[in-house]
């Protein structure tokens, strides 16, 4: 079962970039940065969405958010610094 | 928001034969932002170095200059005395929107306050910039990159729903930016002009080719458009907004293909809408895309 915060963060990336899937579905396994489905522009707004609209204060570096890449993976480092 | 001020008399340098070349405006005024930047940071944008000691440039993904009416660029001429505000705003230490404001300092305040800017009927020409912190990787791509010897903490944060990276997104998926009404039916056929890149003329320090000199192929574009539909060589027009996104760019031994399309304005026949594209000839990639309101 995925966490509330998995669930928040499936549904920014579902709204916010659901023309550049190209009609593939995006899961919270779904490589997001690897394949190019988040952009640069779009790595810095889902920066700014963790910040401002889940409340958690995160300064990964770009290649830390890469080698995560997928929301499930993203959603627990989060959890993990929220505790 | 601090409002930082800046100065410039129009030189003819800033001119063309209608009064201030719209592209070299937007070169003084990106600069300003980009001063801005370099004293918010403690550090000037040239100086700035990710963790790899690679240069980090700032680059423009977004611009939006508003011109009241009888404020448009041929409103303003040689030895004129400028005065330009800059406020930023922050998206950590990754993505910076510059606002700026400009006009005669004689109409101006002393210091500017955020009430100074306004997103609807602004009172003076005003430019927004989006941009990016970005390095160029082995490919020649830009990379997101923070700079690693500089901090941007002291600039506001820019809040999501106010970055302009949505704006310039939606424009490479749908194609439009929102200045032309749909309701504003296309007239006569697309023009088409090529443009090859002079490295020398067109470049800046990062080696890239300038955003503003997208502007300047964009005229030659417009002027080619117009001419085609109203039969005439269009002469004398007010730009009263432009709207810019930037979605890639080329390489300086590239050539360009820019396309115009005239929007007629219904039933203010003295206004066109002009929407332009920029491709890229090597493989057909639209880095570009346009659309300014402007008054014969």
């Amino acid at each position: 079962m995925s966490s509330p915060l998995a669930t928040q963060l499936l549904e920014f990336v579902r709204s916010t970039f659901a023309r550049r899937s190209k009609g593939q579905p995006i899961e919270a396994t779904t490589p997001l940065f690897s394949s190019g489905l988040v952009d640069s522009m779009g790595m810095v707004e889902f920066l700014s969405f963790i910040e401002q609209e889940c409340g958690v204060s995160w300064d990964p570096t770009v290649e830390e958010l890469t080698q995560l890449d997928t929301i499930e993976r993203l959603a627990d480092a989060l959890s993990r610094k929220r505790a | 928001m601090t409002w930082h001020p800046y100065e410039l008399t129009v030189g003819l340098p800033h001119t063309n034969y209608r009064g201030l070349s719209e592209p070299r405006l937007l070169m003084e005024a990106c600069h300003v932002f980009w001063q801005a930047l370099g004293h918010e940071a403690g550090k000037p944008v040239s100086g700035m170095r990710n963790a790899e000691g690679l240069p980090v440039y700032a680059t423009i993904f977004y611009i939006d200059a508003a011109l009241p009416p009888a404020k448009s660029f041929d409103a303003f001429h040689l030895d004129d005395a400028l005065k330009f505000f800059v406020g930023l705003r922050a998206v950590r230490n990754l993505s910076v929107e510059g606002r700026v404001i400009w006009d005669l300092a004689s109409e101006l305040p002393d210091a500017a306050t955020d009430a100074l800017w306004s997103a609807e009927e602004p009172a003076h020409p005003q430019i927004r910039f989006g941009s990016m912190l970005a390095t160029r990787d082995a490919a020649n791509n830009l990379k997101l990159t923070p700079p690693a010897n500089a901090r941007l903490d002291a600039i506001p944060p820019l809040p999501l729903a106010e970055n302009p990276s949505q704006i310039t997104r939606a424009a490479q998926e749908t194609g439009k930016l929102g200045v032309v009404p749909d309701s504003w039916p296309a007239v006569g056929s697309p023009s088409e002009t090529l443009h090859t890149i002079d490295s020398d003329r067109d470049t800046n320090a990062a080696g890239l080719v300038y955003f503003a000199n997208y502007v300047a192929f964009m005229e030659l574009a417009e002027r080619t458009a117009w001419s085609a539909v109203a039969g005439e060589r269009i002469g004398q027009r007010r730009v009263s907004r432009r709207r810019v996104a930037y979605f890639g760019n080329a390489a300086s031994d590239d050539h360009l293909r820019i396309t115009a399309t005239v929007h007629a304005g219904g039933q203010q026949t003295s206004i066109v809408g002009i929407r332009s594209r920029i491709s890229r000839a090597a493989d057909d990639k639209l880095i570009a895309l346009s659309e300014a309101l402007i008054e014969r």
